[in-house]
């Protein structure tokens, strides 16, 4: 090994270890009792699969922090992206939705599927069982859209 | 030094290229038509003209602004999903995330108005509370 590799090879690692050092505030899991999306719907059995695989672990109070999440720079995005995909749509807070946002939620969840903004490509990189086929969200997009009409008549 | 100076020249064309590519919205200057499901007053309907209908309706070249709403085919959702549709333009308007920066640095008179974006987030949400009731 070259000795300017190994002065790179220092640097960084004194940069990895610095940057540990830089607090960055993990989302805590609070669930409410009784506001769960599983609570109050009867969702088919393929679905709450999809949800739960591809969806619940940014946009819900059920995440599960793998151990790299704890260590920076991933800490900082898996922070960042928790933070802003429950900001977005909270499944653990679904019944404290009105009846107009659980329709334009429903709304967004088919749209994001169909155009393949979700779940994130950072996340099924890491996350294979998240990937979803054409096949899958054709299926999520046509139960959003049952979905829909049965909260609309509620 | 030249090597680099060629591959600095090529990443700045590349850029460009690829620029070029991606930004496909245009504007389209025809006025949407108003439905029966869903009233429109002038001054929304002006403001929908100006800063939506050119990426927003069934013959626009984007495929995601078509996807996810088409101004001109609102009449053809049902109740539940024009609900949810009217939702989510309250809400990208709340969130200032439409039009998209990148389309306003183009078209720059093509910006909601703090006014703009008050009249149209509340009939949105007005229409989607009647179609509620």
């Amino acid at each position: 090994m070259s000795k300017q590799l190994k002065i790179i090879l220092l640097v960084l690692l004194g940069i990895f270890v610095v940057i540990q050092i830089i607090p960055s505030e993990k989302p805590a899991n609070e669930p409410v009792e009784g506001y769960d999306f599983f609570v109050a719907n009867d969702v088919p059995e393929d679905i709450e699969g999809y949800l739960r695989t591809a969806c619940y672990d940014c946009h819900s109070q059920e995440v599960v922090y793998p151990w790299y999440s704890r260590v920076a720079p991933v800490k900082w995005l898996v922070n960042r992206d928790v933070r802003f995909g429950r900001a977005n749509l909270d499944f653990s807070k679904w019944n404290g939705l009105n009846k107009k946002d659980k329709l334009t939620k429903i709304g967004e969840i088919g749209d994001e599927v169909k155009m393949g903004y979700m779940p994130m490509g950072i996340y099924i990189l890491m996350h294979s069982e998240a990937d979803l086929s054409q096949e899958d969200r054709e299926r999520i997009v046509e139960w959003t859209e049952t979905f829909a009409e049965q909260v609309f008549e509620e | 030094m030249k090597n680099l100076q060629i591959l600095i020249v090529m990443i700045v064309m590349l850029f460009f290229i690829f620029t070029a590519f991606t930004f496909k919205a245009e504007v389209t200057e025809i006025p949407s038509i108003p439905g029966d499901k869903v009233e429109i007053p002038e001054d929304v309907q002006s403001i929908i003209d100006n800063s939506c209908f050119g990426c927003h309706n069934v013959d626009s070249k984007s495929d995601d602004a078509k996807e996810a709403l088409m101004l001109d085919k609102l009449d053809d959702l049902s109740k539940a999903k024009l609900v949810g549709k009217l939702g989510e333009i309250s809400e990208v308007v709340k969130k200032n995330e439409m039009p998209p920066e990148k389309f306003l640095t183009k078209y720059p008179d093509k910006a909601l108005s703090s006014d703009d974006a008050t009249k149209l987030k509340s009939w949105a949400d007005n229409t989607a509370e009647e179609l509620l009731k």
